[in-house]
């Protein structure tokens, strides 16, 4: 029991909280709309890859590399388990537009970047630092969970008139086929005036 | 602009079918797809002219089927009250043209389409509300939707060059029709058209421009498994995932201690 608890704990030492399994219950809500604010114009950054990403409610900071598409057309991961990806076919965080970060929610060896995503709330805040030294600041509007077989990406990926900013992670493991079954989306979107808390 | 300016103008495109001279596309192999291929979907991001004073900005959506697009586009900033001609533009670099590209004519800088064409081609479809939608309907502005917001969507067959094109990745979103000097209407501060010398340079000078990207396609890919203990260290000894957030603690004890160290934390 003693080798076990070690174990675990040395296994939690590499996730930022890891006392959060994603996604919690209260994350799933399939299929609600994720539609941005109404007739809002949300502040609009120029164009500039981002570095880093950080959202201080569940401990995430973490290098942000470029990806891009996969052979089997998908988003491509980060080779590092503990980066972020940016799809780099889609818009930089905070420029107009879907601006997509991919991350793995564990490798082989345990817990990875955005192992906690599923802890996000409505209404957390998400920094994305960007390479011309600004910062992209969003705020959660949804959190989805969608099965990979029906996976709807004519509306995670579509273009957006505002900035946008979505998360894609898995979720949902089938013990079973031991693999996951699920996609947990997270979409955010700058604060109407920024800097006001 | 006025109705009988509306009406001149489409009286003049059907005069004016400059872009049916476009040649016809030769996508780098991939002509064995042509017309039949895979159902794709396509994005585009529209973004303002800048050097031509708009503000404006936009999406599209293109499903494409065979050759059958399900075409859907969301505009918004453009001039009011004004016909805003909107194509697919084809088989050329699959850019929009930089700022740089636009030349200073009438003692004005600004971009008009034939400065943008080694960009992103000529017309292979215009994005009508009805009727035709050949490159013939190019200045068609009777048949094109009006500002300063709207949203547009429409199947259309498009033709073996357009599909093929967009297939290839070099199809471009273009809407036209700017207010260079913000008096409210398409008028002469920019001299005429290149496309018709009798039409306002402002009335067919681009507007918002985007090129149609693939979509990404199907689920991440995110997981390996190795948070999942119970199935990496003890397979065969669990018995169920108990569903809704708890995949990580199937082994009792793991749960018991996570939940503890989870209590003294909080």
């Amino acid at each position: 029991m003693a080798a076990t608890g070690i174990a675990l704990l040395a296994v939690a030492a590499f996730a930022p909280h890891p006392t959060q399994p994603p996604p919690p219950p209260a994350a799933r809500t399939p299929h609600t709309p994720a539609t941005p604010p109404a007739g809002e114009d949300l502040p609009v950054l120029g164009p500039a890859r981002p570095v880093r990403i950080t959202v201080e409610d569940i401990g995430l900071d973490a290098a942000v590399d470029a990806v891009g598409t996969a052979d089997d057309g998908t988003i491509a991961l980060p080779d590092q388990g503990d980066h972020a990806g940016w799809y780099t076919a889609s818009p930089t965080p905070g420029q107009r537009g879907n601006a997509l970060l991919v991350g793995h929610v564990d490798t082989t060896r345990g817990p990875a970047v955005f192992y906690a995503l599923g802890a996000l709330r409505k209404g957390d805040r998400i920094a994305v630092q960007r390479a011309d030294g600004s910062t992209a600041q969003f705020t959660v509007t949804t959190t989805n969970v969608y099965p990979q077989k029906r996976f709807p990406t004519e509306t995670v990926y579509a273009p957006t008139t505002q900035p946008r900013l979505t998360l894609i992670t898995c979720t949902d493991w089938d013990n079973a086929t031991r693999t996951y079954t699920a996609n947990l989306v997270i979409t955010a979107h700058p604060e109407p005036k920024p800097g006001k808390s | 602009m006025s109705k009988n300016a509306v009406r001149t103008l489409a009286a003049l495109a059907v005069l004016a079918p400059i872009a049916a001279l476009a040649p016809p596309a030769l996508a780098d192999g991939t002509s064995a797809e042509n017309g039949g291929g895979r159902a794709v979907t396509l994005h585009a991001q529209l973004d303002p002219f800048k050097v031509n004073k708009v503000t404006g900005h936009g999406t599209a959506q293109v499903r494409l089927d065979g050759n059958e697009a399900h075409v859907k586009m969301q505009v918004s900033g453009l001039l009011a009250g004004a016909p805003h001609a909107q194509h697919f533009h084809i088989a050329a670099k699959g850019v929009c043209p930089p700022d740089s590209a636009a030349k200073v004519r009438n003692g004005k800088r600004f971009l008009n389409t034939t400065d943008g064409v080694p960009f992103y081609g000529t017309i292979g479809t215009s994005l009508t509300t009805t009727g035709d939608t050949s490159p013939d309907s190019g200045l068609a502005v009777d048949r094109f939707p009006v500002g300063p917001d709207y949203g547009y969507e429409r199947t259309i067959a498009l033709s073996d060059a357009a599909a093929q094109s967009l297939r290839a990745g070099t199809g471009v979103v273009v809407v036209h029709g700017i207010d260079y000097n913000n008096n409210g209407k398409y008028d002469d501060n920019l001299g005429p058209s290149d496309l018709d010398p009798k039409l306002p340079a402002e009335a067919t000078n681009p507007a918002l421009c985007g090129p149609l990207k693939k979509s990404a396609a199907g689920p991440v890919h995110g997981g390996q498994g190795g948070s999942q203990l119970a199935s990496s260290s003890t397979p065969g000894t669990t018995t169920a995932v108990m569903g809704t957030g708890a995949t990580l603690l199937a082994g009792a004890g793991g749960a018991l201690l996570l939940r503890r160290r989870a209590s003294r934390r909080s």
